[in-house]
């Protein structure tokens, strides 16, 4: 059974996937050799060579101190089971301006169907609905200033 | 002559302005939004005074707020650095009727800039090159035929527009009602008003951009090109200068030609005239009349501060040097380091800066208004620091960024010194070989995001072998230090 973690690097948070084969980020597969001279490891993976300490709680990479964590995964896959069972809001995750609503009330829509275009920063963002359901209520109009975490709009699952 | 000066801005060019009017023993007065208490400009300044927000409109754009603190204080003069009201000519042409200087050009000039098919006119009136273009578009025939007299494909724009936004791109009648379209509403949402106008759609050109300044008594120089071909969604991410396109001649020649177009337009203060260049053509797209963010690869290759002069321009100086006094040493770029994710599509971020280093050395500068604790508001641009270096060559200014980017270190939210990294390593870059389309055409992306799900997997086996390390019943030691002796490590 392959286990799951989610690590977060750079302030970006992937996931990760331990197997036998190896461990999987993306679609890419990875197979690292770790050494440790008991002061620093040395790792080795696709043809690259990276230098790792730990200084007091600190991770430096090549001598530059590197953002990285890491955590297991099986308490979200729980909370996905539950988004599933619950429905789901969805939030703006960056302020902006809304665009365009693309979905109606009562309209189904499926994992991963942009819902709102969100425009911020001059860029226009596709807001996805996370699951499969229907729309059970729109908070938002075109032309709307919304700010970080305000309600979208909100699916229920289907039956 | 003025002693005082407000800067209607935030973040690092603020900063930037502070220290120039300080230079010149000018008083400097800061303003702030609640969420911008802690910033580092209002810590700089002098004296700081907050906005009054009533939600609707963000403090560093109310106007008529920001002219009664300069007449409550008396403050003689404002700097509005870019972005914000820099180029909006209601807030030059108050400010004037009230007796407080607006640092940079009159308001009369500013507004025939926002006109684009009006600077295309003067452009072409100064000797300068245009791409192929039509007047304001009555109605949707009179588009589809301009589009067709110009030859497909082409670019629809917002003739009150600038910056990149809004553009569309049509590659047939059918296409063009739709840009048409979507151009005008766009245009009307984001500037007011949805006139729109045609221009030929030039394939991976480079953007160049000439540096000019101008005093009040007819004296213009100009201070060289910047390249700022390496862009995503027309934003620019790196700046340089000189130019690889550009040689000595043609420098001289668009050069004279900006300072022409700048005199006939009665130009003063700083101003950029922005090209787009392509098989030895250089073409005009418009002028930015305020102080640009890439302002400092010109300084680090002149020797001259473009905010000081600008500054003293408004105070009635004269300009205190010649274009033939103009030396340009070496090479010089600029980095635009970021809050955005290049992992996901540059999505900005924000967050608590938890760490922070910055590079330096010799020839590196770092432009920021971040520090150690700070939140950096999600609500503004997300530009956080600016890291210019020069050498002697462009070979040896990419080793200098090399270098400094790894001194560099920023935590707490996702950023693009990665993506910078990737960038500057790209062996095509390296040559010069660069278009407004060169991080797409070389899928740095792609490549990013391989090299750091590369790393993280390394550091995660890393963590995981600590962690058994730490166990009790570790006892792989031995055969670690096997598997170094037969790699021949120590």
């Amino acid at each position: 059974m392959d286990k799951k973690f989610r690590v977060r690097i750079h302030g970006t948070e992937l996931d990760l996937e331990q197997s036998k084969k190896g461990i999987k980020i993306k679609d890419y597969y990875f197979k690292p050799e770790v050494l440790y001279n008991g002061k620093f490891y040395r790792v080795f993976v696709n043809g690259r060579e990276y230098r790792v300490e730990y200084k007091d709680n600190t991770i430096h990479v090549d001598g530059k101190e590197i953002d990285f964590d890491f955590r297991s995964a099986p308490q979200l896959l729980a909370r996905n089971d539950l988004k599933f069972r619950k429905g789901a809001d969805i939030k703006a995750s960056i302020p902006g301006k809304i665009v365009e609503v693309r979905v109606n009330l009562g309209d189904q829509v499926q994992d991963q169907q942009c819902v709102v275009v969100l425009e911020s920063m001059k860029m226009r963002n596709e807001i996805l609905s996370p699951i499969d359901g229907i729309v059970e209520k729109i908070f938002v109009n075109d032309g709307d200033q919304v700010s970080t975490k305000q309600l979208l709009v909100k699916i229920k699952p289907m039956e | 002559m003025f002693s005082t000066l407000l800067v209607a801005n935030r973040g690092e060019i603020a900063v930037r302005i502070i220290r120039a009017a300080r230079e010149l023993d000018i008083k400097t007065y800061a303003i702030y939004t609640s969420v911008d208490k802690n910033a580092l400009h209002v810590k700089l300044a002098d004296e700081a005074f907050a906005l009054v927000e009533d939600g609707k409109i963000a403090g560093y754009l109310d106007i008529d707020q920001i002219i009664s603190i300069c007449v409550r204080e008396g403050i003689e003069s404002v700097h509005p650095g870019y972005g914000f009201l820099s180029e909006s000519e209601l807030f030059a042409k108050k400010l004037t009727e009230k007796g407080v200087k607006f640092i940079g050009p009159p308001a009369d000039v500013i507004e025939l800039l926002g006109n684009k098919v009006k600077s295309r006119q003067k452009a072409i009136e100064a000797g300068l090159e245009v791409p192929r273009g039509s007047d304001i578009i009555t109605d949707e025939n009179d588009g589809i035929l301009q589009a067709n007299e110009i030859g497909y494909p082409v670019l629809v724009k917002a003739v009150f527009g600038g910056g990149g936004m809004g553009i569309q791109f049509a590659h047939s009648d059918k296409e063009l009602k739709k840009a048409l379209q979507n151009a005008s509403a766009q245009a009307q949402a984001a500037f007011g008003r949805g006139e729109v106008f045609i221009e030929k759609f030039i394939n991976q050109p480079r953007h160049i951009e000439f540096q000019i300044l101008a005093d009040n008594f007819g004296n213009v120089v100009h201070l060289g090109e910047r390249e700022c071909s390496i862009q995503r969604r027309n934003q620019k991410l790196l700046e340089e200068s000189p130019s690889k396109a550009i040689t000595r001649v043609k420098r001289n020649e668009i050069g004279a030609l900006v300072c022409r177009l700048a005199k006939n337009l009665g130009y003063i203060s700083a101003g950029t005239i922005e090209f787009l260049y392509l098989d030895n053509k250089v073409l005009f797209n418009e002028i930015n009349p305020r102080i640009q963010v890439e302002h400092p690869v010109t300084e680090m290759l002149t020797g001259k501060d473009i905010v000081k002069e600008q500054i003293k321009i408004a105070q009635g100086e004269e300009l205190s040097f010649k274009q033939s006094e103009i030396k340009f040493r070496g090479h010089a770029m600029e980095l635009r380091i970021n809050a955005e994710d290049p992992l996901n599509n540059f999505q900005p971020t924000a967050g608590l800066v938890q760490k922070f280093t910055a590079p330096g050395g010799p020839q590196v500068r770092f432009d920021t208004a971040i520090y150690e604790g700070f939140t950096i508001p999600n609500c503004y641009d997300s530009l956080i620091g600016k890291m210019i270096v020069a050498a002697e060559t462009r070979g040896e200014a990419i080793s200098r960024a090399q270098n400094a980017l790894k001194e560099l270190v920023i935590i707490g939210f996702p950023n693009n010194i990665s993506f910078f990294q990737e960038l500057i390593d790209d062996e095509k870059f390296q040559k010069g070989d660069i278009s407004i389309n060169f991080i797409q055409d070389q899928k740095l992306l792609e490549k990013l995001e391989k090299n750091v799900c590369t790393l993280a997997s390394a550091l995660f086996a890393v963590g995981l072998k600590k962690s058994e390390m730490n166990l009790p019943q570790q006892s792989s030691n031995w055969r670690m230090k096997g598997k170094m002796d037969a790699i021949g490590r120590d």
